[in-house]
C-alpha cells in the first residue's frame, strides 16, 4: 500500500500490465490469437491483446459484424437460381476458348481483346517479399463452374468510348485513390455517385462506413453494402488493393471474389467493373519489398480472371498513367503511391474510353439522338412518301374504282373513308 | 531488434529498458558507470555496428585529452592549445561526416554524431575552464558521451549534471517521477505528433500546387505542432529514463510557444542546444559585451552555424539566417513594441520558418509559400472543400496540441502527478500509445539524421 502511495503510476501500470498478460494467455488458450506471432525477444506477450483489439478480436471471441453475417447469408441463399441461365452452355465454349488462349503465360483471360483490358505489366526489381506475392508459376484462371457469375456465355461486349452521361447511374466504390478521383477530377458535381474512403480494404469493406457523395449532391456516410442496397445502379466500379499488399495474394483474391459475388447479388443487372490496382512509382517500388509493382501486377492478374466480358469487366487504368516500365511517373506522384491532385483527370479520361454498353439502357450517345431525329425526319419523310404513295395508290384505286363503280358511289365513298 | 535505438518503440520500452534498469539497480551505486557504459555500447552498436568504433575511438581520445587538461595544474598556453586542438578535431569530424553525407552517401553520417560531438566539445571546454571538479574516470567519461537515452538525439547534457558528484542514487520516488515523464513523452509523440504527421503527409500527397490557402496554413501549423510534440515527447522519454536511473531532470523544452519573442523562443526550444551555442560559441566570441556591431555579428554567426548543423541544404541555411536576422531586429529595432511584435513573431513567423525547415527543395518551398500567400498566381486550388475535410479529421489533435502548449496545463499535470485521476489519465495515455506502437510502424523521430 505504501508503495502504491509513493509510486501510484508505477503500481497501476504494473497491475494493468499483469491483467493484459493474463488476457493474452486466455486468448491464446482459446485459440483466438493464434494468427499473431509471438516473439518474446522483441515484444511482450501481451502485445497480442493490442493486435487483437485492432482487428476486433478479443480474448473471449471475435465479433463478426452484422454486415459480414448479412453478406454471408446473401451469398448462401439462392445458389441454385443461376443454373437456369444460359450459362450451362459456357462449359463447352469456355473450354474451347481456353485452348485458344493458352499462349498467355500467367493469366488465362480467354476473352476477346476488345472486351477486356490486358493487365499492365511492370519491371520487376527483384525485391519482393515472398510472403505476399503469389508463388512463381501461378496461373490464374477464370471460375469455370457453370453456375458461377464469372463464367462466360459467348456474349461479349466491347469496351468503347462514352461521355459523362454514362456515369449518371454508376457508383464508384473504393479506397483513397477513388476518393481522390472524386475530389480532384471533373467527375464531381453531379456526374456520378461515389462511396469511398482512405485506407479501406477488402477485409473491412463490409463494415467500414465510406464517404458517400451522391449524384444528386447528397452526402453521407454509408458502407458499400448500404449504398448498394438502397438503390439499383447500372454500373458498379470497384477499386481497392493498395492497402492490402501486406496480405497474401490468394487471401486477398478470395475475399475480393466473394465481395464481387455480393455485389452481383445486390445489383443483378449492373455491369461490374473490377478496376486494376494502380501501380506505384519506380523509386517507391525499388525501395519496398511489399508495396511494389510486382506484387500489384500479380494481384491484377488474379483480378482480371473475374471478368467475363459480358457484365463483369476488368479495366486497368495503368495504361493511361504509367511509363514504359510500368511505373507511375515520378512527376505525377509526390509520395509514390497517390496521384498528385492534378493528375486524377487522366483516370477520368481513361474511364470514358473504356466503358461497356450492352443496350440503350446503359447509355445512349448524344450524337445518335440527332441522327435519330434525322432518321425520324427521314422516316417521317419516307412515311410521308409512302403515305403519298399509298395515297396515290389509294387514289389510283379510287380512280379505278370510281371509274369502275360509278354505278356504286357508296362503295367508293366507303373505300375513301377507309 | 534494431528498433531498440528508437526510444518510442516496443523493443526499447518493453525489452531493452527493463533489462538495463534491472542491471543498473542491482549494481552498487559506486560502480554504476560500468553497466551504463556497457548498455550504451550495446545500444549504439545495434544502431551503428560500424560507426560504434568511431564513437569509442573519439571517446578514448577525448578522455585522454581531458586527462591532460585536468592534470595540468597551470594555465600554460599549451593547455589552451591542447583544448583547442581537440575541439577542432571534434568539430572537423562532425563537419566531414555531414559533408560526406550530403555529397556522397547519407549513411556516412552516424546516428547522433552531432549530439555526442557537442558533448565532447563541452567536456573539453568545461575541463579547460575548470568547471569540472572531480577527476573523470574513463567509465564516467564514456558513460557521459554514450549515455544511451541521449546519444541519438539529446538532450545535450553537461558532464557536471550527474557525473561530477560521485554516486547516483535511485529510489521508488525517482522511478515514479521518471515514469511520469516517459508516459507523457510517449503520449505526445505517438498520440499527437504521429497523428498530426498524417496531415503533412496528405498535403504532400496532394501536391503543394493544388492545396487551398487555408489548407496551406493549417498544414504549416500542423507541422509546427507535430515537430514540437515529436521532439518534446522524445526529450521527455530520454530525460524520464534518466530520472528513473537517478539523474536530475534535464529540461529541453520550456513551453516555447508561450515565449514573448523569437529570442525567448529559442531559449526555450531545444534549450540544451541553445545553451550550448550560447556557452560555447556566443560567449567565447564576446556575446553582447563588445558593442552592438559585434553583437550582431556574433548572433549571425551563431545562427549560420545553427542552420548548417541542422542540415547542409540551402533551405536550412536560409532558415538559420532568417531567424538570426529576426532576432537581431527584435534586439535592436523592435524594442518598445516587443510585447506585441514578439508574440506575433512566435505565433506566426515561427510556423512559417518551420515550413522552410520542412521543405528542402527550394522550388517546392516557393510553391508552398505561393499557396500561403496567394497573391502571385502560383498553383491552383483543386478542391475548395479540402480545408473542411482536413479540419474535420484533425481538429481534436489541434485542440489537444494547443491546450498542451499552455504552460499551466503541463505544470498542473506535473504538480499533481500522484493524483488518482492524473494517474488514471496517464495510464490510459500509456496503453493507448502502446496500442499504436504495436499496430503501426510509426514515424521515426524527425531529428534522426542530425
Amino acid at each position: 500500500m505504501n508503495f502504491f502511495r509513493r509510486a501510484p503510476l508505477t503500481a497501476v501500470l504494473i497491475g494493468t500490465g499483469i491483467l493484459f498478460t493474463a488476457a493474452a494467455f486466455v486468448g491464446r488458450r482459446n485459440g483466438f490469437y493464434n494468427e499473431y506471432e509471438i516473439n518474446e525477444l522483441e515484444r511482450p506477450f501481451f502485445a497480442q491483446v493490442f493486435q487483437g483489439l485492432h482487428d476486433k478480436v478479443y480474448p473471449w471471441g471475435e465479433t463478426k459484424s452484422a454486415a459480414q453475417e448479412e453478406a454471408e447469408a446473401l451469398l448462401a441463399s439462392g445458389d441454385t437460381a443461376s443454373t437456369e441461365s444460359p450459362e450451362q452452355v459456357t462449359t463447352a465454349s469456355s473450354e474451347a476458348a481456353t485452348e485458344a488462349a493458352s499462349e498467355e503465360p500467367k493469366v488465362d483471360l480467354n476473352l476477346p481483346a476488345s472486351s477486356t483490358n490486358a493487365v499492365v505489366q511492370a519491371v520487376d526489381y527483384g525485391n519482393s517479399d515472398s510472403n505476399y506475392v503469389a508463388p512463381a508459376g501461378t496461373v490464374w484462371q477464370r471460375d469455370t463452374d457453370p453456375g458461377s457469375i464469372f463464367a462466360t456465355n459467348g456474349t461479349y461486349y466491347p469496351l468503347q468510348q462514352v461521355d459523362d452521361s454514362y456515369f449518371k447511374d454508376a457508383i464508384f466504390i473504393g479506397d483513397s485513390r477513388t476518393e481522390g478521383l472524386y475530389v480532384y477530377s471533373s467527375m464531381r458535381n453531379g456526374i456520378t455517385t461515389f462511396d469511398a474512403k482512405d485506407s479501406v480494404t477488402i477485409y473491412g469493406i463490409y463494415d467500414t462506413a465510406l464517404d458517400f457523395y451522391g449524384v444528386d449532391g447528397t452526402t453521407g456516410s454509408k458502407t458499400a453494402m448500404e449504398a448498394l442496397q438502397e438503390k439499383q445502379y447500372r454500373k458498379v466500379y470497384f477499386s481497392v488493393g493498395v492497402n492490402e499488399l501486406g496480405m497474401p495474394t490468394q487471401d486477398y483474391f478470395d475475399h475480393y471474389k466473394e465481395f464481387i459475388q455480393v455485389i452481383r447479388k445486390l445489383q443483378p443487372d449492373a455491369i461490374i467493373y473490377v478496376e486494376g490496382i494502380m501501380h506505384v512509382t519506380g523509386s517507391y517500388a525499388r525501395s519496398n519489398s511489399v508495396y511494389n509493382n510486382t506484387n500489384i501486377v500479380g494481384r491484377n492478374e488474379a483480378l482480371s480472371t473475374l471478368a467475363n466480358g459480358r457484365d463483369i469487366f476488368y479495366i486497368d487504368m495503368n495504361s493511361a498513367v504509367c511509363d514504359a516500365d510500368g511505373n507511375l511517373p515520378e512527376d505525377i506522384s509526390y509520395d509514390g503511391v497517390h496521384l498528385k491532385a492534378s493528375a486524377y483527370e487522366t483516370w477520368h479520361q481513361f474511364l470514358l474510353q473504356n466503358a461497356a454498353v450492352r443496350s440503350a439502357e446503359d447509355w445512349q450517345p448524344a450524337a445518335q439522338e440527332t441522327s435519330e431525329e434525322g432518321s425520324t425526319q427521314s422516316q417521317e419523310a419516307s412515311t410521308a412518301d409512302t403515305a403519298a404513295a399509298a395515297a396515290s395508290s389509294v387514289s389510283g384505286t379510287e380512280a379505278a374504282q370510281t371509274a369502275q363503280s360509278t354505278e356504286t358511289p357508296q362503295q367508293s365513298t366507303q373505300e375513301t373513308a377507309q | 531488434m534494431n528498433n531498440i535505438v528508437i526510444l518510442s518503440s516496443i523493443q526499447f520500452i518493453f525489452r531493452f529498458l527493463p533489462v538495463c534498469l534491472l542491471a543498473y539497480v542491482l549494481t552498487p551505486a559506486k560502480y554504476r558507470n560500468m553497466p551504463l557504459f556497457l548498455e550504451s555500447v550495446v545500444f549504439y552498436a545495434v544502431g551503428e555496428p560500424v560507426f560504434v568504433l568511431l564513437l569509442l575511438g573519439l571517446t578514448l581520445v577525448n578522455y585522454l585529452t581531458g586527462e591532460v587538461l585536468y592534470l595540468d595544474g597551470g594555465r600554460t598556453r599549451s593547455r589552451g592549445g591542447v583544448a583547442a586542438t581537440m575541439i577542432a578535431i571534434d568539430a572537423a569530424v562532425l563537419a566531414l561526416c555531414k559533408v560526406l553525407a550530403l555529397r556522397v552517401d547519407s549513411s556516412l553520417l552516424p546516428i547522433g554524431l552531432s549530439f555526442y560531438i557537442f558533448k565532447m566539445i563541452s567536456y573539453q571546454a568545461d575541463l579547460y575552464c575548470r568547471r569540472i571538479r572531480n577527476r573523470p574516470t574513463f567509465l564516467s567519461t564514456a558513460a557521459y558521451f554514450m549515455l544511451f537515452p541521449q546519444v541519438t538525439q539529446g538532450p545535450i547534457m553537461r558532464y557536471g549534471v550527474g557525473f561530477d558528484h560521485g554516486e547516483i542514487h535511485t529510489s521508488p520516488d525517482q522511478f515514479e517521477e521518471g515514469l511520469f515523464y516517459v508516459a507523457m513523452g510517449l503520449g505526445m509523440k505517438i498520440l499527437l505528433a504521429d497523428r498530426l504527421g498524417i496531415l503533412w503527409n496528405e498535403i504532400h500527397k496532394i501536391g503543394y500546387e493544388s492545396i487551398s490557402t487555408p489548407l496551406a496554413w493549417l498544414g504549416a501549423y500542423g507541422y509546427s505542432l507535430q515537430l514540437y510534440f515529436d521532439f518534446w515527447g522524445y526529450s521527455l522519454i530520454a530525460s524520464g529514463v534518466l530520472v528513473m536511473m537517478g539523474f536530475p531532470f534535464v529540461e529541453n523544452f520550456i513551453h516555447p510557444y508561450a515565449a514573448g519573442s523569437i529570442s525567448d523562443f529559442y531559449r526555450r526550444w531545444h534549450a540544451t542546444l541553445g545553451a550550448w551555442f550560447r556557452d560555447y560559441i556566443y560567449f567565447p566570441l564576446g556575446g553582447s559585451r563588445k558593442g552592438n556591431g559585434r553583437t550582431v555579428f556574433n548572433l549571425l554567426v551563431v545562427w549560420l552555424v545553427t542552420g548548417l548543423w541542422h542540415g547542409g541544404t540551402l533551405n536550412f541555411v536560409i532558415w538559420g539566417m532568417v531567424l538570426g536576422l529576426v532576432i537581431v531586429l527584435e534586439k535592436f529595432v523592435v524594442k518598445r513594441a516587443l510585447p506585441v511584435v514578439g508574440r506575433f513573431n512566435v505565433l506566426v513567423l515561427i510556423p512559417l520558418t518551420w515550413v522552410v525547415f520542412a521543405i528542402s527543395n527550394l522550388h517546392d518551398l516557393g510553391i508552398y509559400f505561393g499557396r500561403l500567400f496567394p497573391f502571385f498566381g502560383i498553383g491552383k486550388t483543386l478542391d475548395p472543400t479540402d480545408i473542411q475535410r482536413y479540419s474535420t479529421m484533425f481538429w481534436p489533435y489541434f485542440l489537444a496540441g494547443g491546450v498542451l502548449c499552455i504552460p499551466q496545463v503541463f505544470g498542473f499535470l506535473v504538480k499533481h502527478r500522484k493524483n488518482f485521476f492524473v494517474v488514471l489519465l496517464l495510464a490510459a495515455v500509456f496503453w493507448y500509445a502502446v496500442y499504436y506502437m504495436v499496430n503501426s510502424s510509426g514515424n521515426t523521430f524527425m531529428y534522426f539524421n542530425f
